[in-house]
């Protein structure tokens, strides 16, 4: 199975979206999460939650420590995915 | 002797009790307090074969596993002092979360961190930052004093246990010194204001361990053999009605909570969160009835949160008497009000210009406009003392607002200087079975609290919140000292100041940060800097580089920025800023 990026981008950012209560045309891959008004550590720790869930991965804090963009954890799953269907 | 320290009270647990548990779902382990008392005393020892010397200040760094207990109080029997360190939350900022780290080592002058399963990783990241400090895992270290049994240190009650920081600030960071006697009278203090050890009783959290509410909690209910389950936080906020199934199939009686995770819990419920797409059904089947303490504190409790939770969760066994709203402190080992036990909440309304203008409670109508809810915290737990005191430290009325002091033999010495003296002077090895009470050796004498806020008044201890009591009921209507509570975590001021005085834009450093409630008794950051940008988008885009900057470095979301033209702040004639003058600045002035 390939792995669509795009699409993976595109649906991170209706998640950051929706938990973080923003408009989508708001952000683009690069917008630092920590920016975006109330979001705060819970707030993004359930983006990641409901990440885990779209894609059924399971992300360990150390690589989601650090992640600072939709670019950066697009990536991360990204590579979960490919652990999976190695 | 032995049961009035965290090892020898342990030790008296796992004697009495020794195959009552500890459980952490999230790791899935379970360890009998027989296994916990046994692997501190290897990791002691192998903490002495290190070199670690009496009174040194050693880091714990670990998930909420087996590992945590083990590192806290297997540091404490090797004579060591142990240093709970905050774990990185999601999506960190790695440079800012890497320098509170560092100003917290540097203000315990720790050399040697322990660190437990599953945090390798971040470790093995921050060990270029931190270049002066060794990373030493917990099994590694349990595991190598196989075979060489160095004897260890006699510890005696007044012996500093654990140095609990309170914030993770950079400018700040603030170590409350406690002794073994201040940890096992505060547990105590708790078991006995809850009644912690009846038939059938099991503790649980979901709050970090490095956090005094998971640390103190947890210890409150392993010290007297009673079951604990420990969850890691994010089991908690990934999917809070899941724990909360959870914890009522494990039948659970007492947890403890911020504010926040009774919202989240009602949020979860309530479909709020549409995105998570569950059921409505959430709450079939689940019996909350054996949920007898559910505490709220760590954060100002609101009383819509409590008002809703006993009404959803009443439908599902929740007894309206578990919701147990407190008052603590890591100053006092944790508590310091309870309420009585069996008794609802109780929310008393005052009029808010009253309390705000003249400092005295004057009851109004609920709900009315004008008035405001504030949450009885109770009375002070056994052995615990409490005054209500004006500016001058004078014992106020009932009724009447003042800062909150309080005394007891859970209550602190005093808080860690910055940049004592890190060598005690005597090696943990050569000082075994000598006699016990052998100073700590320079730089661990905690600076007297009531010295910081240069007052006489010996044994009270100034908590910086401001309160009344009203019928034998603490209430907190305030706090005095510069700092914000968001979700358990203290934020100061300073901090946000001094990441944005430098900002290019910003009109000679001139900021000032202030921390202010709202009606709701919600809390923000308020910046307010001088600049001397004039086009309405260069300005905006300056405010937002500035929010995001304190908001990445300090992980905190709630904080709004307010641009003034030069010469705006208001100052005194030596140039010092007035900080009242600019809370009202930053109250009056249009979002």
């Amino acid at each position: 199975m390939s792995i669509d990026a795009d699409g993976i981008i595109r649906s991170i950012t209706e998640i950051v979206a929706a938990e973080l209560g923003v408009a989508t045309d708001t952000l683009v891959p690069d917008t630092d999460l920590r920016g975006i008004e109330g979001a705060d550590s819970v707030r993004l720790l359930r983006v990641v939650a409901k990440v885990e869930q779209t894609w059924d991965i399971e992300l360990e804090d150390d690589e989601v420590f650090g992640v600072s963009s939709i670019a950066d954890l697009s990536k991360v799953v990204t590579a979960a995915l490919q652990v999976r269907a190695a | 002797m032995r049961g009035l320290t965290l090892p020898g009270a342990l030790d008296a647990a796992a004697a009495a009790h020794p195959d009552a548990a500890v459980t952490f779902p999230s790791s899935a382990e379970r360890v009998s307090l027989a296994d916990l008392a046994a692997a501190t005393v290897d990791l002691a020892r192998g903490l002495v074969a290190e070199g670690v010397v009496l009174g040194e200040r050693v880091g714990v760094y670990s998930r909420n596993n087996a590992d945590f207990l083990v590192a806290v109080i297997g540091a404490t029997r090797a004579g060591a002092v142990a240093c709970p360190m905050p774990l990185p939350t999601s999506a960190a900022d790695l440079a800012g979360y890497a320098s509170r780290l560092d100003a917290l080592t540097s203000a315990a002058s720790i050399r040697r961190v322990l660190v437990g399963a599953g945090v390798d990783g971040v470790a093995r990241r921050l060990g270029p930052v931190l270049p002066d400090v060794d990373f030493l895992g917990v099994t590694g270290l349990t595991k190598t004093s196989g075979g060489f049994h160095p004897g260890l240190p006699t510890v005696s009650p007044s012996d500093v246990a654990i140095v609990q920081f309170t914030s993770g600030s950079t400018a700040v960071p603030k170590g409350v010194v406690l002794t073994h006697r201040n940890v096992v009278y505060g547990t105590a203090a708790i078991v006995d204001g809850i009644e912690l050890g009846r038939p059938g009783d099991h503790g649980a959290t979901w709050l970090p361990l490095y956090h005094d509410m998971g640390l103190f909690g947890t210890l409150a209910a392993v010290l007297i053999g009673t079951p604990m389950t420990v969850w890691s936080p994010s089991t908690f906020i990934k999917d809070p009605a899941g724990w909360l199934r959870e914890f009522a199939a494990m039948g659970c009686t007492v947890a403890p909570s911020p504010n926040f995770g009774y919202d989240a819990l009602l949020a979860a419920v309530d479909g709020a969160d549409l995105t998570t797409g569950r059921p409505e059904d959430l709450l079939d089947g689940l019996d909350l009835s054996r949920w007898r303490i559910a505490f709220n504190g760590a954060e100002p409790v609101n009383p819509a949160t409590v008002a809703r939770f006993a009404e959803r969760f009443g439908p599902a066994g929740f007894a309206p008497e578990a919701m147990f709203p407190v008052y603590g402190m890591a100053e006092a080992t944790l508590a310091v009000t309870f309420p009585p036990l069996g008794r609802a909440p109780v929310t008393t309304w005052v009029d808010r210009e009253r309390l705000a203008r003249d400092a005295v409670a004057v009851p109004s109508d609920a709900g009315a406009d004008g008035s405001r809810g504030l949450v009885g915290l109770g009375r002070p737990v056994p052995g615990m003392r409490l005054r209500i005191v004006d500016e001058l430290r004078r014992p106020l009325p009932d009724a009447t607002v003042g800062e909150i002091e309080i005394a007891g033999d859970a209550v602190t010495a005093g808080y860690l200087t910055a940049g004592a003296d890190p060598r005690p002077l005597v090696p943990a090895a050569t000082a075994a079975g000598l006699a016990p009470g052998l100073s700590p050796g320079p730089g661990l004498a905690p600076v007297p609290a009531s010295d910081l806020r240069g007052s006489e008044h010996a044994g009270w201890l100034a908590t910086g919140d401001l309160g009344f009591v009203l019928g034998d009921e603490l209430y907190i209507s305030g706090r005095r000292k510069e700092m914000i509570i968001i979700r358990g975590v203290n934020y100061y001021p300073e901090d946000a100041e001094s990441l944005v005085r430098d900002a290019p834009g910003i009109h000679r450093r001139r900021c000032v940060a202030v921390a202010d409630t709202d009606d709701a008794g919600g809390e923000a950051l308020t910046v307010l800097a001088e600049t001397t940008l004039e086009q309405p988008a260069e300005r905006v885009r300056l405010a937002t580089q500035l929010r995001t900057s304190i908001g990445a470095a300090l992980g905190l979301a709630e904080v709004t920025v307010r641009l003034l033209a030069p010469d705006a702040l208001p100052r005194t004639s030596s140039g010092k800023f007035r900080r009242g003058e600019a809370r009202d600045l930053a109250r009056t002035e249009p979002r």
